[in-house]
């Protein structure tokens, strides 16, 4: 059970590790989660289902350097017996046709959204991924999304994102935006399309410890509601996320 | 089972209640529980009630008066047969004793740890009449549990004598039974259940047995191993036992019975914490109190992911409340290294709802007490940090709907108390979810359940503990179990019966 099928290293920095669970690899859907304990002393670390495989009766998640985690990736190897394993948790986006979407993300943070990009390629959306920081240690997240998106963009930073969606919304229609990455990127995104009225998603990456919901670290306000991220989230509508207060709290972790 | 044991018209009961007047039973004084020292308590996790001694255990049954009419037993929510297992110490039958506890609970170190005695048995006991100390029914029940343990411990498994007894029927064994969480309500129904003879399994989300005795009461109240030597006795009972499995979201209702999971019980408990909805309770500083105590108890010092727990040795904590949760925070946060632990609680010292011995402990252990102060804003610093807290201070009014004096506050009178961590620890919801299609629920997220029988709106599924009743104590979650299994039993019962019937 919960056996490590195959690990395909990109870069001492980034592992996809493929992990066997019938139950999973059945149920899961883009945005859902898991809570994963490697062994003993290894606390609970929640890792976004990234791919599943429903014939050979497993699941994908990408373990980053980023999260302090390279002593652990240079550790696992294929048939070890992962020790505790739950999922999938959240709540997973309402996949349909929405017209044209921008996936935007950096970096590492881009993990989230490539299950999300799959799934509304699959549904018939113009997808369109704007990957931000990129560097060799994140290329296997752009051969990932490759597959899938329409089109790629790379972008230096926050300010030429937010100049490619200003150009791509006054281009075409774009009926939705998801994105992921740092906290201040995503609010100053969130405010862009506001303005342009664009509806804008975005998926939390929050440190959680039981992820069912007890602990209230993953709180966020959401609209003046406190919503917890492993229950109610990860996804959210972003123009009533209260970025501000995440932003602080988040710099008190990791 | 040999009914002697339980009798009190058995021969050596009679003989023993001749074997000292009652007032010489009377002049005994109640024996002091041995504990280690505050000084010292603080700057470990050793467990602060050490337990009775053999010889302190029995002058202690002693003073118990066999009742004819026990008080002691209408007080206990699980209806332990108190006089008896009492009397089976004083006559050195520890064993016997044990025997007796496991007819009506399966965790008595647990609860002659964590029950609030002097609201149950022991407020029932003769002595409150008299005026003196009542027997220490919790101390006693912890002793037969924890000397039998440590017993078996060194015996080899082949010659332990089984002090279970089960009721089990054949006709069950095919019955299979799911209890979801593994909280004591849902040990206590597995229990029940499993001794009756049906085939039961009970799934709980986390990645270890036992809920709130395990994530939430820290060592130094109840030791882990205590738990797990309990939960063990369930497993040689047959109880089977999956983890990681969070019924509702990684496994439906449905899917149970689809699996041919023929009867239900919901026990998962209030752990979603509340929160006051003041300003401030979202800064870096403030957290609840589950996120400080399972931090404490599960997440030991690992680097690797988030904050190890040297982030959570402050200098000045203050704990929101003054539940039993709040206390262990508050004593968990001196042993922490704090040099200022703070009980901020709005009512007034008689209204504090925590159990005696945890307000004593906590108060020898150095904690302060701001009775009738009630926070109003979390202040941060010029880094967005918690600083400060500004408090209400309170006096008493008239009594509330809860019959306690309700706090009113005094006009213009706020404090403001520099701290650097808030835990707050006001009280908890139903856990999301439950995802039960047909299961009527309050406003609250509770299950409304008939509580006679603890049977939900839907058929197959009971309820019972904290999912039912809201954040309450671990003996009434365990009475629920047992109510909940007795009645399941009766209604399959009833359709065994009717089908032989046919």
């Amino acid at each position: 059970m919960n056996q490590i099928k195959d690990i395909i290293r990109h870069s001492e920095h980034t592992a996809e590790v493929v992990i066997e669970s019938e139950s999973i690899a059945t149920s899961a859907r883009a945005g859902h989660f898991v809570i994963i304990r490697f062994d003993e002393e290894c606390p609970r670390i929640p890792f976004t289902i990234v791919d599943t495989d429903p014939e050979n009766g497993t699941f994908t998640i990408i373990i980053h350097k980023g999260a302090r985690l390279s002593k652990l990736i240079n550790s696992l190897e294929v048939g070890y017996e992962i020790l505790d394993l739950l999922g999938p948790l959240g709540q997973a986006l309402e996949i349909k046709n929405y017209g044209t979407v921008i996936c935007s993300g950096d970096g590492a943070g881009f993990v989230p959204l490539l299950p999300i990009i799959r799934a509304l390629k699959k549904a018939g959306n113009k997808v369109i991924a704007i990957l931000s920081e990129f560097t060799e240690k994140t290329s296997c997240l752009r051969s990932n999304a490759e597959k899938y998106a329409d089109e790629i963009i790379l972008s230096e930073d926050e300010d030429e994102t937010i100049a490619h969606i200003n150009r791509l919304s006054s281009e075409m229609p774009v009926n939705l935006v998801v994105m992921t990455g740092p906290t201040h990127m995503m609010k100053k995104i969130s405010e862009c399309t506001r303005k342009v009225n664009i509806p804008t998603l975005c998926v939390l990456n929050m440190v959680m410890l039981d992820g069912v919901g007890l602990c209230g670290i993953c709180r966020v306000m959401v609209d003046g509601q406190r919503k917890l991220t492993c229950i109610d989230g990860p996804i959210f509508d972003a123009h009533h996320v209260d970025f501000d207060q995440l932003q602080n709290r988040q710099r008190y972790f990791v | 089972m040999n009914k002697d044991i339980i009798s009190r018209d058995s021969e050596w009961r009679e003989e023993l209640r001749k074997l000292h007047t009652t007032k010489e039973r009377t002049a005994l004084p109640r024996v002091v529980m041995p504990e280690i020292p505050a000084a010292y308590r603080v700057t470990c996790n050793d467990e602060v009630n050490q337990g009775l001694s053999i010889e302190q255990a029995v002058l202690e049954a002693r003073r118990c008066l066999d009742c004819p009419d026990p008080g002691c037993m209408k007080g206990c929510p699980v209806s332990n047969n108190i006089p008896s297992f009492i009397k089976n110490i004083e006559r050195r039958n520890f064993t016997e004793a044990l025997e007796v506890l496991n007819l009506t609970t399966v965790l008595p170190a647990v609860c002659g740890r964590v029950c609030p005695q002097e609201k149950q048995c022991e407020a029932g006991c003769i002595y409150n009449k008299m005026k003196k100390p009542p027997v220490a029914i919790g101390n006693l029940e912890r002793f037969v549990a924890d000397f039998n343990r440590e017993m078996e411990r060194n015996t080899p498994a082949a010659e332990r004598r089984d002090s279970i007894h089960t009721l089990a029927s054949p006709f069950f064994a095919g019955i299979k039974i799911a209890v979801v969480g593994s909280g004591p309500s849902g040990l206590a129904f597995a229990g029940d259940m499993a001794k009756r003879g049906y085939d039961v399994t009970i799934f709980e989300a986390l990645d270890r047995f036992g809920g709130v005795l395990k994530y939430g009461i820290p060592e130094f109240c109840l030791p882990n191993d205590v738990v797990d030597a309990e939960i063990a006795k369930l497993d040689t009972l047959g109880v089977k036992f999956v983890k990681n499995a969070f019924v509702g979201k990684t496994i439906s209702y449905k899917q149970l019975q689809e699996q041919g999971f023929k009867g239900i019980y919901v026990a998962t408990g209030a752990g979603k914490p509340r929160f006051m909805g003041i300003p401030g309770e979202n800064l870096p500083g403030v957290m609840t109190a589950n996120e400080y105590l399972i931090r404490l108890n599960l997440m030991g010092d690992s680097e690797i992911y988030g904050q190890s727990n040297t982030s959570l040795r402050r200098k000045r904590v203050a704990v929101i409340g003054a539940g039993n949760t709040a206390m262990d925070a508050v004593r968990a946060a001196r042993r922490m290294g704090a040099e200022r632990a703070m009980i901020v609680y709005r009512r007034g010292e008689d209204e504090i709802p925590a159990r005696a011995e945890e307000v004593r402990h906590a108060r020898e252990e150095g904690v302060e007490f701001l009775t009738l102060h009630n926070p109003v804003e979390y202040l941060e610093d010029e880094n967005g940090i918690l600083r400060a807290m500004r408090v209400q201070r309170m006096e008493l009014g008239e009594p509330d709907e809860s019959g306690r004096r309700k706090p009113v506050e005094i006009p213009g009178a706020i404090e403001e108390i520099e701290v650097d961590l808030v835990v707050i620890c006001v009280g908890y919801l139903p856990n999301p979810p439950a995802l039960l299609a047909d299961v009527d629920k309050s406003r609250q997220g509770n299950i409304v359940v008939d509580g006679a029988s603890m049977k939900s709106s839907s058929p197959d599924i009971y309820a019972g503990g904290d999912i039912v009743r809201g954040a309450a104590t671990v003996i009434l979650a365990m009475g629920d179990g047992r109510k909940a299994a007795k009645s399941m039993s009766e209604a399959f019962e009833n359709i065994i019966r009717n089908t032989s019937l046919l």
